[in-house]
C-alpha cells in the first residue's frame, strides 16, 4: 500500500509539482508520469495499492499496464528514498 | 484600456473570467508585466493565468516565466515549513497562535495556493505570551536582530517582534497595525470565531474572513504607502466571499475605530481591481468622512517624517499617562543592546529624532 506523507506542495506550470516532505531534508521536483503518480495518491491519510494506482494511471495514459507497472515501481522507489511516499501493509 | 497588470489583479475574481490579452505580448510589454508582476507579488497568479490559457505567451516568454514562478513557489513550500516548525515549537510552549496573512490566504481564499506568493510568516501572538513566544523560539534556534526598544515595550506597545528562523523572517504580531489604529483594536476580540485551514496534514488556526478583511484593509491602507496589488487582490478576493458577514465587518471597523480605514481599502480595491459585493462598497463610497480622518491617515500615507508623526499619534491615542510616560522614555532612552544592533550611539540616537 502506497500513501502521502505529510508534505509541503505546490503545483507548477504544464503538471509538473514541487513537494517538500515533513522531516526530511530538502524539496523534490516531479514531471510528467512522476507528477501524474503523485496526483494519484490519496491526499487524505488513505492508501492505495500498487494495483489500484496502477489502473488510476492506466485509464489517462495510451500505454501498455506493464509499461505503467514499471514506471509506478520506479516512481514510488524514487519518492520514498525522498521521503515523500510511505508505504503501509 | 487597463493595463494588463490590473487585468492580471482581477484575474479569476467574480463572475466572468477575463482574458488578460488575446495574443502574446511584444517583448517590451511581457517584460513589463513580468517587473509589475514580480513588484507586485502577483507572479504565481501570472503563471496560473498563462497556465489556463487566460494569457497566451511565446514558448520563449514561457521558458522566461518558468524559472521565476518555481523560484517563489520554492520559497512558498520552504515558509511553510518555517510555519510548521514554529507551529510545533509555540505548541510544545502551549502558546496559541493565528496566522495571518499569507499561507492563510494561499490555504483559504486564494482560487489556488500557488496564485498567493508570500515572502515572510506573520503570527498573531496574544500581548500576555509574547515574552514567552520570543524566548521559546529564541531557544529552539530563532534569532532576533533587534532587541526590544526598553524591557516591557513589546507586550505594551509593539506592533510586532521580527525573528530570524532559519533565512526566513517571522512576524510575532501583538496587534494589526502600527500607531493610534493598532492600539484602538480590541485584542481580545481578535481570537474570537477562528477559522482553520490544513496545511502537511494539520490544521493551522487564522483569522475568520470578517477579521481578514478588515486586516487586510489596514495592511493595505496603513502599510506601505503605494500597496501591492496582491494586498487588494487579498480584499477583492476576501470582500466578495458568499460567507462574508457584511455587518460584522461594519461592526468590527466601528469598535476598533477603523471604519475610514476599511472604507479606504474597499475603496482603492475597487478602483484598481473591481469586483466586489455592492453593499460594501456602497457603504464605503456613501459613508460620511471629515477632517479628522483625513489627519489620522494621512499620519500613514506620506512618507516624511512617517515614524516621528505616528510616534506622536501614538503618544495621543495611549489611555493614560503612565502609558504616556513609559511609551515617551522607552522612545527617547532605548536599550543599550537596541542601539548597539542598530549601530547607533546614545547621542547620535536622540540628534536624530
Amino acid at each position: 500500500m502506497i500513501h502521502r506523507c505529510p508534505v509541503f506542495e505546490r503545483w507548477l506550470m504544464d503538471g509538473a509539482v514541487l513537494i517538500d516532505p515533513v522531516h526530511q531534508p530538502g524539496s523534490l521536483r516531479l514531471d510528467g508520469s512522476a507528477a501524474a503518480l503523485w496526483e494519484a495518491l490519496p491526499t487524505d491519510g488513505g492508501a492505495i495499492s500498487r494495483s489500484d494506482l496502477v489502473s488510476q494511471l492506466t485509464r489517462h495514459y495510451d500505454v501498455s499496464p506493464e509499461r505503467i507497472a514499471d514506471d509506478v515501481a520506479a516512481a514510488v522507489e524514487s519518492l520514498v528514498q525522498h521521503g515523500a511516499a510511505g508505504r503501509r501493509g | 484600456m487597463a493595463e494588463p497588470i490590473g487585468v492580471l489583479a482581477a484575474y479569476g475574481i467574480g463572475p466572468v473570467s477575463v482574458a488578460i490579452a488575446e495574443a502574446p505580448l511584444e517583448q517590451r510589454s511581457w517584460q513589463h508585466l513580468m517587473a509589475q508582476a514580480e513588484r507586485h507579488r502577483l507572479v504565481g497568479l501570472l503563471a496560473g493565468a498563462v497556465d489556463q490559457g487566460a494569457l497566451p505567451v511565446t514558448d520563449a516568454q514561457r521558458a522566461e516565466l518558468a524559472p521565476q514562478f518555481e523560484a517563489h513557489m520554492m520559497a512558498a513550500i520552504a515558509l511553510e515549513r518555517s510555519l510548521w516548525e514554529v507551529d510545533t515549537v509555540l505548541g510544545r510552549a502551549e502558546i496559541p497562535i493565528r496566522v495571518l496573512k499569507g499561507p492563510a490566504l494561499a490555504h483559504t481564499v486564494a482560487i489556488e495556493p500557488s496564485h498567493r506568493c508570500f515572502g515572510d510568516i506573520d503570527l498573531l501572538i496574544r500581548s500576555q505570551d509574547l515574552d514567552r513566544a520570543v524566548a521559546a523560539l529564541t531557544a529552539a534556534g530563532a534569532a532576533r536582530p533587534l532587541p526590544e526598544l526598553a524591557a516591557g515595550y513589546d507586550r505594551r506597545f509593539a506592533k510586532s517582534v521580527t525573528l530570524r528562523w532559519h533565512t526566513h523572517e517571522i512576524d510575532l504580531h501583538r496587534t494589526l497595525a502600527a500607531g493610534p489604529y493598532g492600539l484602538w483594536i480590541d485584542l481580545a476580540s481578535l481570537w474570537s470565531g477562528p477559522a482553520t485551514f490544513t496545511m502537511a496534514q494539520r490544521t493551522f488556526a487564522t483569522l475568520d474572513p470578517e477579521r481578514h478583511l478588515v486586516h487586510a484593509c489596514y495592511h493595505a491602507v496603513l502599510g506601505d504607502v503605494e500597496p501591492r496589488l496582491s494586498s487588494l487582490r487579498d480584499i477583492a478576493l476576501l470582500a466578495g466571499s458568499d460567507q462574508l458577514d457584511v455587518g460584522a465587518v461594519r461592526a468590527l471597523a466601528t469598535a476598533w475605530r477603523g471604519e475610514e480605514v476599511v472604507a479606504a481599502g474597499l475603496q482603492m480595491t475597487a478602483a484598481r481591481i473591481g469586483h466586489q459585493r455592492g453593499e460594501l462598497t456602497d457603504w464605503a463610497r456613501s459613508r460620511p468622512s471629515g477632517g479628522a480622518e483625513y489627519r489620522r491617515l494621512a499620519v500613514y500615507r506620506n512618507e516624511h517624517r512617517r515614524f516621528a508623526r505616528q510616534g506622536v499619534a501614538i503618544l495621543r491615542a495611549l489611555p493614560s499617562w503612565g502609558d504616556r510616560l513609559a511609551f515617551a522614555r522607552a522612545v527617547a532612552w532605548p536599550s543599550a543592546e537596541h542601539l548597539e544592533a542598530r549601530g547607533l550611539s546614545r547621542w547620535r540616537h536622540l540628534v536624530r529624532r
